[in-house]
């Protein structure tokens, strides 16, 4: 998939456990590692601004877009 | 009015799917074995009386100067217009395979249908109503219901076909309303397509479904 989750490395540079970040933000830890491994269709902003807010950071710092292989067709805005 | 509300019915709609499984399964198991005794026991010379349904004004006239034999020459019919019994036992073993196979096999559709349907149900009142498996378990069902309408179609053109020696008489027009109006199921073959069309809804709704949970 193009866009690249780099969450687990935001997490290591805040030494920060998914299951602490899940409780902040609110969110299951199955819900969070499915966006850690990348298999995540789509992200509520709602859930992106949380992320945000606990690590401090910008969304371009846990998302990147790495053209490779063609998306499927049902890619999400 | 509360029976209008919109009230899961999934409790009463398993209690009649798996009525309507367990009687299909006996009465298949039942015709599996009368099939059987009746390929078995079934005579072939033996005069024969049937019910009104078959006799045609020709015919009448036909039998009224005799016995009237087949082409098959192998089964004499006497028709009279009475409400005598219609023995499967003394018809020709050829028809009585195609009927018995007609009844089997649309008796064994129903079944397999039952059982899908059966199967969705425990998905739903699992909360898995929309997953790929039942999506495909409706196709089937379609299939069934459509696929047994024009297979009894079929079974019966070929009984007419077939067997028109037997309960036609040469210059008499067949009858034809009576023919459509026993062969034709269109309910059946309309409830099929319709089902068909919902197994696509329910492939899309997996589609959103799964959508659905890979969002975060």
């Amino acid at each position: 998939m193009p866009i690249v989750v780099n969450l687990d490395v935001e997490l290591a540079k805040r030494k920060m456990k998914l299951t602490d970040l899940a409780e902040r933000v609110g969110i299951t830890i199955a819900n969070l590692s499915i966006l850690k491994q990348g298999k995540a269709r789509a992200i509520r902003f709602s859930t992106l601004e949380a992320i945000c807010r606990e690590l401090d950071c910008q969304p371009g710092d846990i998302l990147k877009f790495e053209p490779g292989p063609k998306a499927d067709s049902t890619g999400v805005v | 009015m509360k029976l209008l509300q919109l009230q899961r019915l999934t409790g009463f709609a398993k209690v009649a799917i798996y009525l309507a499984w367990g009687v299909g399964l006996l009465v298949l198991i039942y015709g599996i074995g009368a099939f059987i005794y009746t390929m078995v026991k079934a005579d072939d010379l033996s005069d024969v009386l049937t019910t009104e349904i078959f006799e045609l004004p020709a015919l009448a006239r036909e039998q009224a100067a005799g016995p009237w034999q087949s082409e098959s020459g192998a089964v004499r019919y006497r028709l009279y217009k009475i409400y005598g019994e219609f023995s499967h036992l003394n018809m020709p073993r050829g028809m009585v395979f195609v009927a018995y196979l007609r009844v089997l096999g649309l008796w064994a559709l129903f079944v397999i249908g039952t059982v899908q349907m059966a199967r969705i149900l425990r998905d739903v009142s699992q909360g898995k109503a929309f997953a790929l498996e039942n999506a495909r378990r409706l196709r089937i069902v379609g299939y069934a219901m459509a696929g047994g309408a024009i297979f009894k179609f079929f079974m019966y053109a070929w009984v007419l076909i077939a067997f028109r020696s037997d309960f036609v008489v040469v210059g008499a027009a067949i009858p034809w309303m009576m023919f459509i109006q026993i062969a034709l199921s269109p309910g059946l073959l309309l409830g099929g397509i319709i089902v068909l069309v919902i197994s696509e809804v329910f492939r899309l709704g997996n589609q959103l479904r799964e959508e659905q949970e890979l969002t975060v």
